[in-house]
């Protein structure tokens, strides 16, 4: 039987969920409109005239191999910080789950870089890696490798993977090892008398029992990476050099506050909209209901 | 097969010693129960002979080798979990087959065996489920599985009845002892539930706070209970104590309310001593015309059928419960004659609980 659970007050219920609802338009459908409203208006450079172009902005985002080469950048980057991060944390998180003597300590110093705001693990970044003062570009050239990610697309973007990934790592390590302590220490004895080895143990039980967790922090890891890196992009590299870190999101703002072209930048930003709703999409619907024991 | 060897076993988690010295033989193909109220040792003591916690001090030894070095996987055991610890994962075929695999056995005779195994517990129509679409007792019965399909040395169980409902765990209970008396594999079955341990037992082990009271079969434990503990643990309902003094002759013992039992044989070392009585239910019987014992004061009836438990009093503080067979017409207030066998009167020392 069913209890139906009710307000006697017709208006009590509108009130009490206004507050949400006042927030997700202010912040969400407002912005979301206008960019779909921009992204099929051309404005000049001084913002003096607009007109209605309807999807050309789309057309000539695709036909600019800039714009291609973001996705490529976009791709390799997010793809590498995923990896990484998955990768590393759930290598942390085996061991923590090993530790025994000064275990809490070993977690919250693992879970830090969580707290620091990106921008400012970027510039850590940045000044450990500076070529002229930077103490690890320092010891990289005693070394012999010749490092100015200033100069090398490629060592840029090492670096930017590097602080997104160190960043990232911190979140995926809890969800790890919250996912390790759930599964019952039963499973690993059995497996263990079964005549499993360390090494096997982890490949047919735990990784498969943390695959849930780990398609999870998969879409988790690349909406991050696609998204919430722009601080880092930022104040590392602005996307240089030569764009060589230039991630869609960062073009967006450059784009739109650099190089003023508003009706382009929207356009870019509604296409960032649709990727992020099917990550969703896939996050709910496929992932959450097959992948599950 | 192979006999196993608890030799001075001990174990201290810390400064905490939770298991003070076992010592055991226990032969090839044997059944051995090893019971005892929770946190009694008995799961740590299986877990030291899996090999899942380590001796601190002494030695087991499987098949004349000691193994107290050697990892759980090398050991030719197989132990079904309380909980089943069934690989969620995978199908139950792959649950059996996972030790084998890893074991390199042919895909074949995996195959040839798991089927066999399947046949012997009747789970052959579910060999393509996962463990979540099973219920409880098919889990079960899929966790033997698991451990039969290796063909062990040693099978270990722990409680591995106790999350299973009444009516199933009776029937499981049975089962049990049945594949044991088809496979003959030495067995050590760690269970706190007295009924479940005097049924399948070849020989059981109390365990009372890290200490083995008593080793023996079933019934030599029920007859002869070489403590108070081992008494009032084993049977159900549980033995009767009651206080008294062995008289000056050691002939007899005096009761509460003045009630002078005939011992079976002299205690003339105990003589005036104080002791505890021991007599459990189903040894008191109504006189029937008979010179009575005792004469009991009915304070409950619980009539059960079968038999029927008498609740009373003789003196003051001299509770009894007697178990009676048969339904019998008695009522709250009566005054029941009883007799007391001599032979199944036990005297138990007051300060240490060992029978006297």
């Amino acid at each position: 039987m069913r209890v139906r659970v009710g307000y006697s007050n017709k208006l009590l219920p509108y009130i009490l969920v206004a507050p949400q609802i006042v927030v997700t338009v202010i912040f969400f459908l407002w912005p979301a409109s206008q960019a779909l409203y921009q992204s099929v208006q051309r404005q000049d450079p001084f913002g003096l005239r607009t007109r209605f172009v309807g999807l050309e902005n789309f057309q000539t985002i695709f036909e600019d191999p800039g714009y291609l080469h973001s996705l490529q950048v976009t791709a390799v980057f997010s793809l590498s910080v995923a990896a990484l991060a998955l990768g590393l944390a759930l290598l942390l998180a085996v061991s923590a789950d090993r530790v025994i003597r000064g275990a809490t300590a070993y977690k919250t110093l693992l879970i830090w870089p969580y707290a620091v705001a990106p921008a400012v693990a970027g510039v850590l970044w940045m000044f450990l890696f500076n070529p002229t003062i930077g103490s690890v570009a320092f010891a990289l050239k005693a070394m012999g490798h010749d490092w100015n990610h200033l100069l090398d697309g490629g060592q840029a973007m090492v670096l930017v993977v590097l602080a997104a990934t160190w960043k990232q790592i911190s979140y995926n390590f809890i969800f790890f090892l919250a996912g390790l302590q759930a599964i019952p220490k039963s499973l690993i004895e059995a497996a263990a008398i079964d005549g499993a080895g360390r090494n096997r143990r982890f490949w047919t039980i735990i990784l498969p029992l943390l695959s849930p967790t780990a398609f999870f922090l998969l879409v988790v890891n690349i909406v991050y990476a696609f998204f919430d890196t722009f601080g880092i992009i930022h104040s590392v590299t602005s996307g240089g050099p030569a764009r060589a870190t230039e991630i869609l999101v960062y073009k967006v703002y450059y784009d739109a506050f650099e190089a003023l072209d508003l009706g382009g930048s929207a356009a870019q930003s509604v296409i960032l909209m649709v990727i992020v709703i099917t990550l969703t999409v896939v996050q709910f619907r496929w992932i959450e209901r097959r992948v599950h024991y | 097969m192979a006999e196993v060897s608890l030799r001075g076993v001990k174990k201290r988690f810390g400064t905490t010693q939770v298991i003070h010295g076992v010592d055991c033989q226990i032969s090839d193909g044997e059944f051995i129960v090893i019971v005892g109220p929770s946190g009694c040792g008995k799961s740590t003591l299986l877990r030291m002979i899996a090999g899942l916690e380590e001796v601190t001090e002494g030695d087991i030894a499987i098949a004349g080798k000691v193994v107290n070095q050697v990892e759980p996987k090398d050991r030719d055991i197989a132990m079904v979990f309380q909980n089943y610890a069934l690989y969620p994962h995978m199908s139950v075929y792959e649950n059996m087959a996972y030790g084998l695999k890893i074991r390199g056995v042919p895909k074949a005779e995996i195959r040839q065996r798991v089927d066999r195994a399947a046949d012997i517990l009747q789970i052959g129509a579910l060999l393509e489920r996962r463990p979540r679409q099973l219920s409880g007792g098919q889990r079960q019965r899929v966790a033997m599985g698991r451990a039969i399909v290796r063909d062990p040395a040693v099978f270990l169980f722990d409680e591995p009845l106790s999350n299973l409902d009444a009516k199933l765990r009776v029937q499981m209970r049975v089962e049990i002892r049945k594949l044991h008396q088809t496979l003959r594999t030495t067995s050590i079955y760690v269970t706190h539930d007295q009924v479940e341990a005097m049924t399948l037992a070849d020989r059981l082990i109390v365990m009372n706070a890290g200490r083995v009271e008593q080793i023996g079969t079933p019934i030599t434990l029920y007859e002869d209970p070489a403590t108070l503990f081992v008494a009032g643990f084993l049977g159900s309902p549980a033995m009767n104590f009651l206080s008294g003094a062995v008289a000056a002759d050691g002939q007899s013992v005096a009761l509460p309310g003045g009630v002078q039992a005939p011992l079976a044989t002299a205690h003339a070392a105990a003589a005036g001593r104080p002791v505890t009585v021991g007599i459990r239910p189903e040894h008191l019987d109504l006189a029937e015309g008979a010179p009575p014992t005792a004469t009991m004061k009915v304070d409950l009836v619980e009539l059960l059928g079968a038999d029927t438990i008498v609740h009373g009093r003789i003196g003051d503080g001299g509770i009894l419960l007697a178990r009676i067979d048969g339904a019998v017409p008695i009522r709250t207030g009566d005054d029941l004659p009883l007799v007391l066998a001599p032979e199944r009167v036990h005297l138990f020392d007051r300060e240490t609980g060992a029978r006297i």
